[in-house]
């Protein structure tokens, strides 16, 4: 008996064989975590071994100790609260207007007739080519910072929302009108939420424009603000304070992403 | 293009109306000379000529013909999405005027709103019947339960059969108690064996509601479980080419065909349709 168990053991595996997966199931965040630590770990590396200048790449610890520094300083929060109320705030405005547009564009053939043809030519400009105009307009402040990334968010939001208001499947404005819809019904309860996932697509690329506008008007012209903390430590060839700067960006705008990814697949679950 | 229309030859043209000592009201819905025209860049063309249906109140019309031959454009006369060119359609001796919630309507794509789970579809044409949200509610509660869907409630559009899909259609038409129910070919898309469910179900409520329906369909065996009336289409241009009361007494399953006779009138319609697809007159003998 138990010499039959014993030798049954090894070729238990009939089924261990058929396994894909190895039969050791690995915490979900070891992958993630590994690859970033193994990831600072060859930079740090890759520059103390001399590979690459330490004055052209400041490694990670160079740029952890930058950081502390000016988290220390208290300019480094207030340069994130700063860029995040300006982004946010220029993305509500230019989305919210994008919107309030769109859903006239999309359903009235006479708005869309007056507004669209204008609508068609701005939109291809990019909206970086506006930051010397905007200069002109508002000179260097607050509103032509806001002024760029609104208008550069209007767009893709305004088309997006437009083409799902006026795309309104035929099928389901008839079955509202046999039901009783009137007018006001047709545009809430049908166009509206029909545009819906289309809208939410509009506001992923406008967060995307969002973040690249705002870089490239504080870069120019600001005195706050991660773009502005970029751009004077480029004057101070303060490398290690470039890469905090960098690296902050893209924590901010993958956790941004994620939670709009999450919200959206609330909003519309069923897209 | 010529208008071969001369006195189509259906030897009982009005024959979609019961008897009359049955009944002497006036028939709920009246189709009068419809004809649909388009216009095209030369000329004008005839989709649907000299249609004329009476359907009495709590009886069913299936319109039967082959595809092509105008018999969804005549249902959607009926539902106010197409202008006649010429006639009427009178809806309790009322003139239909574009769409209206008097006339229901079931699709064959059947536009379920994705946005909403089933409980809110059906409460959706009830906005402006009901005043309150929990009438509303319970309204729409009872028709999911008719078409026994009881416990989907919070389901989505997207995780649904087509059964059950065509069953979230049925109720949220009738939620809204509409005196006409127009279905366009409501069940074609279906297998089989969901498919004679369905006319069952059908067949159950229009009796249980004393459902006024017209059913499009291109199906002789459906025709003939769902139709009180058959009108017989042909096309090029679409008009009606016979009617007549259906032979087979309610209540009719799909077992129907297992009546005496059921071969031969079947035979008679495919004949009717069949000899249609050229321009020739069937049955001239």
């Amino acid at each position: 008996m138990a010499s039959a168990v014993a030798s049954a053991r090894p070729q238990a595996g009939p089924d261990e064989r058929r396994r894909l997966t190895p039969p050791v199931r690995l915490p979900s965040w070891l992958l993630p975590i590994g690859s970033l630590t193994v990831t600072v770990a060859v930079w740090e590396l890759v520059v103390t071994t001399g590979l690459v200048s330490a004055r052209d790449a400041p490694p990670p610890s160079a740029v952890l100790a930058a950081g502390l520094d000016l988290l220390q300083a208290g300019t480094l929060v207030n340069d994130v609260l700063i860029s995040g109320r300006r982004a946010l705030t220029a993305y509500v405005v230019g989305s919210a207007l994008a919107i309030a547009v769109a859903l006239f564009t999309g359903r009235s053939r006479v708005v869309r007739g007056l507004l669209e043809p204008t609508l068609q030519i701005l939109r291809p400009i990019p909206a970086l080519a506006w930051v010397p105009f905007s200069i002109l307009w508002f000179g260097i402040g607050e509103g032509q910072k806001l002024f760029v990334i609104a208008l550069g968010v209007f767009f893709p939001v305004w088309l997006n929302t437009h083409l799902g208001v006026a795309g309104t499947p035929l099928r389901y404005l008839n079955v509202a009108r046999t039901l009783g819809a009137n007018r006001r019904d047709l545009f809430f309860r049908v166009s509206l939420p029909a545009a819906l996932p289309f809208a939410v697509a509009g506001l992923r690329q406008g967060i995307a424009l969002a973040f690249l506008l705002l870089v490239a008007a504080e870069l120019t012209g600001a005195s706050t603000g991660l773009g502005a903390l970029i751009a004077q430590s480029h004057l101070l060839f303060r490398a290690d304070r470039m890469v905090v700067g960098l690296i902050l960006l893209g924590l901010i705008g993958a956790a941004v992403d994620f939670l709009f990814s999450r919200a959206a697949r609330r909003l519309v679950p069923w897209s | 293009m010529s208008r071969n229309t001369t006195a189509p030859p259906p030897p009982r043209s009005d024959a979609a109306t019961p008897d009359q000592s049955v009944s002497t009201e006036a028939p709920l819905l009246q189709v009068r000379d419809l004809r649909l025209s388009f216009q095209t860049r030369e000329r004008q063309v005839d989709a649907v000529t000299d249609v004329s249906l009476d359907v009495q109140r709590g009886r069913t019309l299936c319109l039967l013909g082959p595809s092509g031959c105008g018999k969804s454009s005549v249902l959607n006369a009926i539902a106010g999405f197409l202008t006649p060119s010429q006639g009427e359609v009178l809806v309790a001796s009322r003139l239909v005027d574009g769409p209206g919630p008097d006339r229901g309507m079931v699709f064959q794509d059947l536009a379920l709103y994705p946005w909403h789970n089933i409980q809110r579809n059906v409460e959706f044409g009830l906005r402006h019947l009901l005043p309150t949200r929990a009438e509303r509610h319970e309204r729409a509660r009872s028709w999911i339960d008719r078409v026994r869907l009881t416990g989907h409630e919070s389901k989505r559009v997207n995780e649904l059969s087509g059964g059950m899909a065509q069953r979230v259609a049925i109720a949220r038409c009738l939620a809204a108690e509409p005196s006409v129910v127009l279905m366009d070919e409501p069940f074609a898309a279906l297998d089989a064996h969901t498919r004679i469910n369905m006319q069952e179900l059908l067949a159950q409520l229009v009796a249980d509601y004393g459902m006024t329906v017209v059913f499009v369909t291109h199906d002789i065996d459906e025709a003939l479980i769902v139709g009180d009336a058959v009108a017989v289409m042909g096309g090029a241009p679409g008009r009606i080419v016979e009617s007549f009361e259906n032979p087979f007494a309610r209540p009719r399953s799909h077992l129907v065909y297992r009546q005496p006779g059921y071969g031969e009138v079947k035979a008679r319609i495919f004949d009717l349709i069949g000899g249609h697809h050229d321009t020739d007159r069937p049955n001239q003998e």
